[in-house]
C-alpha cells in the first residue's frame, strides 16, 4: 500500500443470509457487496454511484465497520503504517474510528431529537475524552463557527433548525475529532436545490481547510460529477467501471454507465434526448444473474455474457489515467458519455 | 385560445389555522392550465405546489382551508363547455366526488403508501372504473388488464391479482398511472412521480407519461423539484416560492431566458452532469423563512440578489405578463422594461 492511499478494501464481500421455514434453514444470500476491491486516496473525493440496492451504503459502512464484512480486507494508513480494519480489536477499533466519520443522509432522523446542538456536537468528544468541560465547549463553538451557524443557538434542538441548517449541525459533528475519512451517504439528496448547493460548498471548503478525504456517496451524477475526483460505479453488489471523473463521464467503458448517463434528466429543453431506455429492471441481489449480472438489459450482450463474468480489469487506453471496467469489450465497445448541454 | 382551457385558477389564497399561528400555504395563486400541454410545477418544498394540485380536487388537509379565490373547470361534452367553480362545492359533495378520478386524476410520489394494501391492484383498478361507469365487474376487469397491459406491465393478466407489495417500485408507479387513467380524465396531477425512482426506472415512467398522453390526449400537471425532469416533459412552467407564482412562461423560456432573480438562482445553483467546473456552486443566500412569519413586500426579497432597497420590502408585486407567453412578478420589471432588464443581469451575476 502506497503512501498517497488512506484506505484500501480488498476483495470485499457481505452477505446478508436468508433464513426461511420453521427450522430457519439458510436457503441463501442476498449478496450486497460482493468482491469488491477499490482503494480512496489521501485527499481526495471518491464518488460511489449507483442504483438502490446496489450495495453502496453497505460498501460505505463495511469500511466503518458499522457492518461486520463477510470476508475481505479493509486497509486504513496511519501514523503506524497500514493497520487492517478488519481484524482489530474493539479497543483499537475504537481507536480507528476515531478517524472516520460519517455524514447521514436525512438530516431529520440522524440528529436525537431530544438532545441540544450542544450536546450532539460535543458526543464524540465527551467520548474519547477530548479535554475538559469548558475546552469542550470552546471546540463545540468554533465548530458551529466552521459550519457556519451561530454558535448562539447551541442550547437550542434539532427541530427548531431547517433541514440544511440540520445537515450542518451533523456535519459539524462529524468534524468533532478530526478525522481523516469523511464518508457521506446522500449526504445532500433530501435537500432542496438551493440549500443542497450551500452544502456542496461547505463539503469542498471544509475539504481544502482540513485536508478530509471523502467517499461520497449518491444517486444524483451531476451532483457527483461536480464534487467528486474519482467515480466507482456499483452494479449490484458489484463495482463495474472505476475512473477519472472527466474520463467516466464522457468516456464511460461499460454499457451501463452509459445507460445511466443517458438517463439523467437534463435542465435544458433544447438538448436532444438520445436517452437509451433500459428495459427492465434492476437484478435482485439475491438472485444475481449467472455471468455478466447486466446482460439481461444490456443492448450490447453477446453469448459470453450470460456465462462468463466479466472481471474489473484496466481499460485505459492509451497511457491516459486509471480506468477500470468489468465488461467482457470494454474495448472494443465505442460508448457515448454524457456531452455539454449548452 | 380562451376556450382551450382546461382549469383556470385565480387568487387562490389556501390558509392553516394551527394553534401557533396562520400558515399561509398559498398566497394568491394566478394559473392557468390548456387543454392537451403539460405544464411543469416547480418550486423548493413548502412552495405550495403540491396544496395548488390538492386545491383542484378540493382536497386541502385539514386544518388547511381555501380562503379565497376561484378554480375554474371547464368541462367539455358533446361540444358544449360548462364551467364548473371547484372551490364552490363542498369537500364530500357529490359533485366533487365526480369530479375527483373522473376529470382530474392524481398519481403521488410513493406508490406503496397510495395504494391500499390489502386489496390487489385489479379490485382498486375496478374499483374506480365502476365508481365513474356503469359497467359491469366483468367489463370493468377487462379494462382494467388493458390499462396494466397498456402502461407496460408485463403479463397483466395475472398481474391483476397480485397486491402492491409483490412489485417493484417502478411497477407500482406504472400500476398507479394505470389507475389513475382508467376513467381517461382529462387532467392527470402528476405529483412527484419519479422522486422516490432511480433514474434508469424514472427515465421509463417519464416515457410513459408521454405515451400515454399523445394516446390519450390528456393534459398533465407534472409537480416536481428536478429541473431536468421539467426541462424533458413540460411544454410550459410555472415557478412558485412561498405559495405564489413569481415565474410562469414556456420551457424554453424558463431555461433560456429566466427574468425572476429566484427562477436564475435556482437554474445556477444545480450541478449539471457535462459540465464539471472546478467553481464554486452559486449558491442562494439564506433558508426559506418561517412559515408563520409573513414576509412584507416581495415574499423573495431577503434572498435576493437583486433586492432593491426602500422597494422591494414595500410593494407586493404581481403577476405580469412581461412579453408574449412570459409573466413574471418582480418589481424589477415593473416600470422600465429594458433598464430594468439590465439591472437584473447584473444583480446576478457574481
Amino acid at each position: 500500500m502506497n503512501a498517497e492511499t488512506l484506505v484500501q478494501v480488498t476483495n470485499l464481500k457481505k452477505y446478508f443470509p436468508i433464513y426461511r421455514g420453521l427450522l430457519r434453514s439458510h436457503i441463501g444470500d442476498v449478496k450486497a457487496v460482493d468482491d469488491v476491491s477499490f482503494s480512496i486516496k489521501k485527499g481526495e473525493t471518491l464518488g460511489l454511484v449507483g442504483e438502490s440496492g446496489c450495495g453502496k451504503t453497505t460498501t460505505g459502512r463495511t469500511i466503518l465497520r458499522a457492518i461486520e464484512p463477510t470476508a475481505g480486507e479493509i486497509l486504513m494508513n496511519s501514523d503506524q503504517g497500514a493497520m487492517n480494519i478488519t481484524k482489530l480489536d474493539r479497543v483499537d477499533l475504537r481507536r480507528a474510528r476515531k478517524r472516520m466519520q460519517m455524514i447521514f443522509q436525512d438530516p431529520y432522523s440522524s440528529l436525537n431529537p431530544r438532545m441540544t446542538v450542544q450536546e450532539i456536537v460535543s458526543e464524540p468528544l465527551i467520548c474519547y475524552e477530548m479535554g475538559s468541560a469548558e475546552e469542550i465547549r470552546q471546540r463545540v463553538s468554533d465548530l458551529l463557527n466552521v459550519v457556519g451557524l451561530d454558535p448562539r443557538f447551541m442550547a437550542r434542538y434539532p427541530h427548531a433548525f431547517s433541514g440544511g441548517q440540520r445537515q450542518r449541525i451533523g456535519i459539524a459533528r462529524a468534524l468533532a475529532l478530526n478525522p481523516d475519512l469523511i464518508i457521506a451517504d446522500e449526504s445532500v439528496s433530501a435537500l432542496d436545490v438551493s440549500i443542497q448547493a450551500q452544502v456542496l460548498n461547505l463539503l469542498q471548503d471544509l475539504q481544502q481547510q482540513f485536508d478530509l478525504t471523502y467517499l461520497f456517496i449518491a444517486h444524483d451524477l451531476g451532483v457527483v460529477e461536480h464534487i467528486c475526483d474519482r467515480v466507482a460505479v456499483m452494479y449490484v453488489g458489484k463495482m463495474v467501471e472505476l475512473a477519472g471523473t472527466e474520463e467516466i463521464f464522457h468516456h464511460p467503458k461499460h454499457p451501463y454507465v452509459e445507460a445511466l448517463l443517458s438517463a439523467v434528466p437534463r435542465p435544458d429543453p433544447r438538448y436532444t434526448l438520445k436517452r437509451m431506455v433500459m428495459k427492465g429492471e434492476v437484478a435482485d441481489p439475491s438472485r444475481r444473474p449467472p455471468g455478466c449480472a447486466f446482460h439481461p438489459r444490456c443492448r450490447y450482450a453477446k453469448e459470453i455474457c450470460k456465462t462468463d463474468e466479466p472481471p474489473l480489469v484496466d481499460a485505459a487506453k492509451n497511457g491516459s489515467s486509471e480506468h477500470q471496467a468489468a465488461c467482457h469489450f470494454a474495448e472494443e465497445l465505442q460508448l457515448a458519455g454524457v456531452s455539454a448541454t449548452a | 385560445m380562451e376556450q382551450d382551457i382546461l382549469i383556470k385558477i385565480r387568487d387562490l389564497h389556501v390558509h392553516f389555522q394551527t394553534r401557533e399561528g396562520t400558515v399561509r400555504a398559498l398566497t394568491g395563486v394566478d394559473l392557468d392550465i390548456s387543454r392537451g400541454e403539460t405544464l411543469g410545477l416547480v418550486g423548493e418544498s413548502g412552495c405550495g405546489k403540491s396544496m395548488t394540485a390538492r386545491s383542484i380536487l378540493n382536497m386541502v388537509p385539514f386544518p388547511g382551508r381555501i380562503i379565497e379565490g376561484r378554480i375554474e373547470l371547464y368541462q367539455k361534452s358533446n361540444g358544449a363547455v360548462k364551467t364548473i367553480d371547484i372551490t364552490s362545492l363542498g369537500e364530500e359533495s357529490q359533485a366533487i366526488r365526480q369530479i375527483r378520478g373522473k376529470d382530474v386524476a392524481m398519481i403521488f410520489q410513493e406508490p406503496m403508501t397510495s395504494l391500499s394494501p390489502v386489496h390487489t391492484i385489479g379490485n382498486q383498478i375496478i374499483e374506480a372504473i365502476r365508481l365513474h361507469t356503469q359497467v359491469s365487474e366483468q367489463e370493468a376487469l377487462r379494462r382494467a388488464v388493458e390499462m396494466l397491459d397498456l402502461v407496460g406491465i408485463p403479463d397483466a393478466r395475472s398481474r391483476v391479482s397480485t397486491y402492491p407489495f409483490e412489485l417493484s417500485g417502478g411497477m407500482r408507479q406504472r400500476a398507479m398511472i394505470a389507475m389513475s387513467l382508467s376513467c381517461n380524465p382529462s387532467l392527470l396531477i402528476a405529483d412527484e412521480p419519479t422522486t422516490a425512482l432511480d433514474v434508469t426506472i424514472q427515465a421509463q415512467i417519464l416515457e410513459l407519461l408521454v405515451r400515454m398522453q399523445e394516446q390519450l390526449h390528456m393534459t398533465i400537471l407534472m409537480i416536481t423539484h428536478n429541473l431536468g425532469v421539467v426541462a424533458s416533459m413540460a411544454h410550459r412552467v410555472a415557478v412558485m416560492y412561498l405559495g405564489k407564482v413569481v415565474e410562469e412562461a414556456t420551457v424554453d423560456e424558463i431555461f433560456h431566458n429566466p427574468m425572476h432573480p429566484y427562477t436564475r438562482a435556482l437554474l445556477q445553483s444545480i450541478p449539471k452532469v457535462g459540465e464539471k467546473t472546478s467553481e464554486r456552486l452559486w449558491a442562494i443566500v439564506g433558508n426559506i423563512p418561517d412559515p408563520f412569519l409573513v414576509v412584507p413586500g416581495c415574499p423573495f426579497h431577503p434572498r435576493c440578489p437583486s433586492y432593491m432597497q426602500g422597494k422591494c420590502e414595500k410593494e407586493i408585486p404581481t403577476l405580469q405578463e412581461i412579453k408574449p407567453d412570459h409573466k413574471v412578478s418582480c418589481l424589477l420589471y415593473k416600470d422600465e422594461k429594458s433598464s430594468a432588464r439590465t439591472g437584473a443581469e447584473e444583480g446576478v451575476s457574481r
